[in-house]
């Protein structure tokens, strides 16, 4: 997880990184916060994440 | 002077009340507000004392900088032993009691004993009278405090109450200022109640001499800037605390449903810009109101728009509300979290307990532990807002077996509802988690684990381990007063360095308490915010008192250490579920399933976790049992304790 900076005006901004959308509200101009997550984007990421995290567990045991 | 405040001492039960003042070595030991307050609890107390008896002893005061030229001094503080947990109870709130006991004469009352009826504190110019509370006994927060001015005939006055939850001694009962500034957590409402002691009402005007105004008032100048500039104030004069709710929701650090899931989904209605929307007279840059003396003003106001409490007014509803009355239960109704929250503000009860323990209960209730002949038919599953508001009424009157169960805080409740019951409560120290899961966060696990009140934020929480602070930034922070070279790391769900990190903070956050001064004013939400350096400054400039930075943090190592000794008096052990710094097996056994891929999966590793405790442990000077070493003691001047000079 790492810092982001949606541009100027977005009401969404999308993590290069994981995929994460986040939906964007402004305090006032060039001051962004996160609102909350897009829901069904935020939703689908953890069940593959989770699925896929528990399944290497299993193969490699717990760490 | 503000070092001239008085110290009373007041027996309820024969109505004797002795003034003494403070001495100055006192002072430059203790400071005063919390670290004072735990030191007189220290002294006055025994061990084993029940909490709801008339032996315990009840503490309130004001910080040592209270209504002097600092800003943000305005933070009452109330300990005593708690009802909840039999452990150390503290509670701390804004508003305008504190200046006004000062102004009154005093900083540190110490009340004794029970009343044989119902009675208030009238604290007038030096002066302290106990009078019936026949008027207000039974009434809400605010009608006691607005007939107690009316009985005065003075609109000015300010109250520290109990509501009805307080009355009917429901163990997390809080004590209260104004609409909805509360010292909750540990039940020191409850303490009042089993006092009889319905209200503590000051009003004075006396004069504090500040030691060098000019000096003090540029200080403060420049102390406000810092304060203004900073974005996390300014985001919260513009939403208040909700704000922060966008961002830990995001990444799934919120319980839901009990401790089932680490993230509320579809839950846009509770969030500050629709409370903003859809409330009338709501949060906004022209509807935020603040504390005595400070600038921040993050307390937001609202009407309720809709159903049967539709056009009632209240204040907040703070993050925590958010989490006790919308995620931990799962409710995403916007009424729901206004109501909820304007019920426990005038039944004067902490939302943070009461939002968990019900949550707590709804997960029992669908496991079939607890069934509709405990709930007398209630269907309590998550989602239900009938059920939620239901409950908070049945628990803050203790009506039914549940209400009355319920009332008696978590543990007692485990034991008489039975089973595995207690296996699902999220607690520490008998103190239910406030919504927070921390189960992808070390450093906060490790917080909530060893806070001297129990489960808690606000005395050790590391918060800016969130925002991936750059390292040269961490490093200026964590060196200071004290030097520092350990490692630290930028990200959230690592355990390396984070037990200096809380050690830090802890004494960071007992230091303000013994100022006085609010945590938002400090590096609680904002890198950038005063430290020890300027409360040296600050100290010295208002009152004379000439304690350095270093000092300053000796101080609050000293008055976090009285406070673990009163815990391991009333039986603190390391590993122990109910009275320990250990955390509820579920954080170590159930992955988080919900939020930013890096954290969907995390448990707190059992070991890492402990190699962190032992870490914590060193840094305070405790053995591995967590008990003070001889040495640490005679460093911190505390081998004689207690040693009643006060």
């Amino acid at each position: 997880m790492g810092r982001l900076q949606p541009e100027r005006g977005a009401n969404q901004v999308k993590c290069p990184t994981c995929g994460m959308e986040y939906r964007i509200a402004w305090v006032k101009d060039g001051f962004p916060r996160i609102r909350g997550p897009v829901w069904d984007v935020t939703k689908r990421l953890a069940e593959e994440a989770f699925q896929r995290k528990m399944k290497e567990e299993k193969k490699d045991g717990p760490k | 002077m503000a070092l001239n405040r008085k110290i009373a001492y007041i027996d309820l039960s024969t109505g004797k009340v002795e003034i003494r003042p403070i001495p100055l070595d006192m002072r430059k030991k203790l400071l005063g507000g919390r670290g004072l307050d735990a030191y007189l609890l220290y002294n006055h107390t025994k061990k084993g004392c029940d909490p709801l008896g008339p032996d315990n002893t009840l503490m309130v005061s004001g910080g040592i900088l209270t209504a002097t030229l600092a800003s943000a001094t305005a933070r009452t503080h109330v300990m005593a032993k708690s009802p909840l947990g039999g452990m150390l109870g503290s509670c701390n709130m804004g508003g305008f009691f504190a200046p006004e006991l000062a102004w009154a004469g005093f900083h540190h009352l110490v009340i004794k004993g029970k009343a044989a009826k119902p009675v208030y504190l009238w604290i007038h110019n030096g002066k302290i009278e106990i009078r019936d509370a026949k008027n207000i006994w039974g009434k809400t927060v605010t009608e006691t405090q607005w007939t107690i001015r009316e009985e005065l005939g003075d609109e000015d006055v300010k109250s520290l109450v109990i509501g009805q939850a307080g009355e009917n001694l429901v163990r997390y009962a809080n004590v209260m200022t104004g609409i909805k500034n509360s010292g909750g957590r540990t039940g020191m409402g409850a303490v009042m109640g089993s006092k009889n002691l319905k209200a503590i009402a000051a009003r004075g005007t006396m004069d504090i001499k500040i030691a060098y105004p000019k000096e003090a008032l540029d200080y403060n100048k420049r102390f406000i800037d810092q304060i203004t500039s900073a974005k996390v104030n300014q985001t919260q004069g513009t939403l208040g605390t909700p704000f922060i709710w966008g961002a830990t929701n995001s990444w799934g650090g919120v319980r839901t449903r009990n401790f089932q899931y680490n993230q509320m989904l579809y839950c846009d209605e509770i969030e500050p810009e629709s409370i903003d929307e859809n409330a009338t007279e709501t949060i906004g840059p022209n509807h935020m109101s603040g504390c005595f003396g400070c600038q921040v003003h993050c307390r937001a106001k609202y009407k309720i728009p809709t159903g049967p409490y539709a056009g009632k007014y209240d204040e907040g509803p703070e993050y925590t509300s958010q989490g006790a009355f919308s995620s931990e239960p799962d409710i995403p109704s916007l009424e729901n979290l206004l109501v909820a929250n304007h019920l426990v503000n005038q039944w004067g009860v902490d939302n943070l307990e009461i939002g968990s323990i019900i949550s707590w209960a709804m997960e029992l209730y669908e496991l079939g532990i607890l069934t509709n002949k405990e709930t007398d038919g209630l269907e309590l599953r998550f989602g239900s807002s009938e059920a939620l508001l239901e409950m908070i009424e049945r628990i803050c009157f203790r009506k039914g077996w549940l209400g009355n169960v319920l009332a008696e805080g978590g543990i007692i409740a485990s034991e008489k509802i039975g089973k595995n019951s207690f296996d699902y409560l999220i607690q520490v120290k008998g103190v239910n988690n406030l919504h927070s899961d921390e189960r992808a966060t070390p450093a906060l696990a490790l917080n909530i684990a060893t806070a001297s009140r129990g489960s808690d934020h606000l005395r050790s929480r590391p918060a800016i381990d969130l925002y991936h602070l750059p390292q040269e930034v961490m490093r200026k922070i964590y060196s200071s007063p004290v030097p520092y070279d350990g490692p630290l790391s930028s990200e959230h769900t690592e355990y390396v360095g984070k037990p200096w990190q809380v050690f830090w903070h802890e004494n960071c956050y007992m230091a303000v308490d013994c100022l006085g001064i609010c945590k938002y004013h400090t590096v609680f939400l904002g890198a950038t915010l005063p430290n020890f350096e300027d409360w040296s400054r600050v100290l010295y400039y208002n009152t004379g008192l000439e304690v350095t930075p270093r000092e300053i943090w000796d101080i609050a190592e000293r008055c976090n250490m009285i406070e673990r000794l009163f815990n391991l008096r009333e039986g603190l052990q390391r590993e122990d579920l109910k009275k320990g710094d250990m955390l509820n097996h579920r954080y170590f056994d159930e992955p988080v399933r919900r939020g930013a891929p890096d954290v969907v999966g995390m448990a707190i590793d059992r070991e890492k976790f402990k190699k962190m405790v032992d870490e914590f442990y060193e840094y305070k000077g405790l053995d591995r049992d967590g008990v003070p070493k001889p040495e640490t003691l005679e460093r911190l001047g505390l081998e004689k304790e207690p040693s009643h000079l006060l």
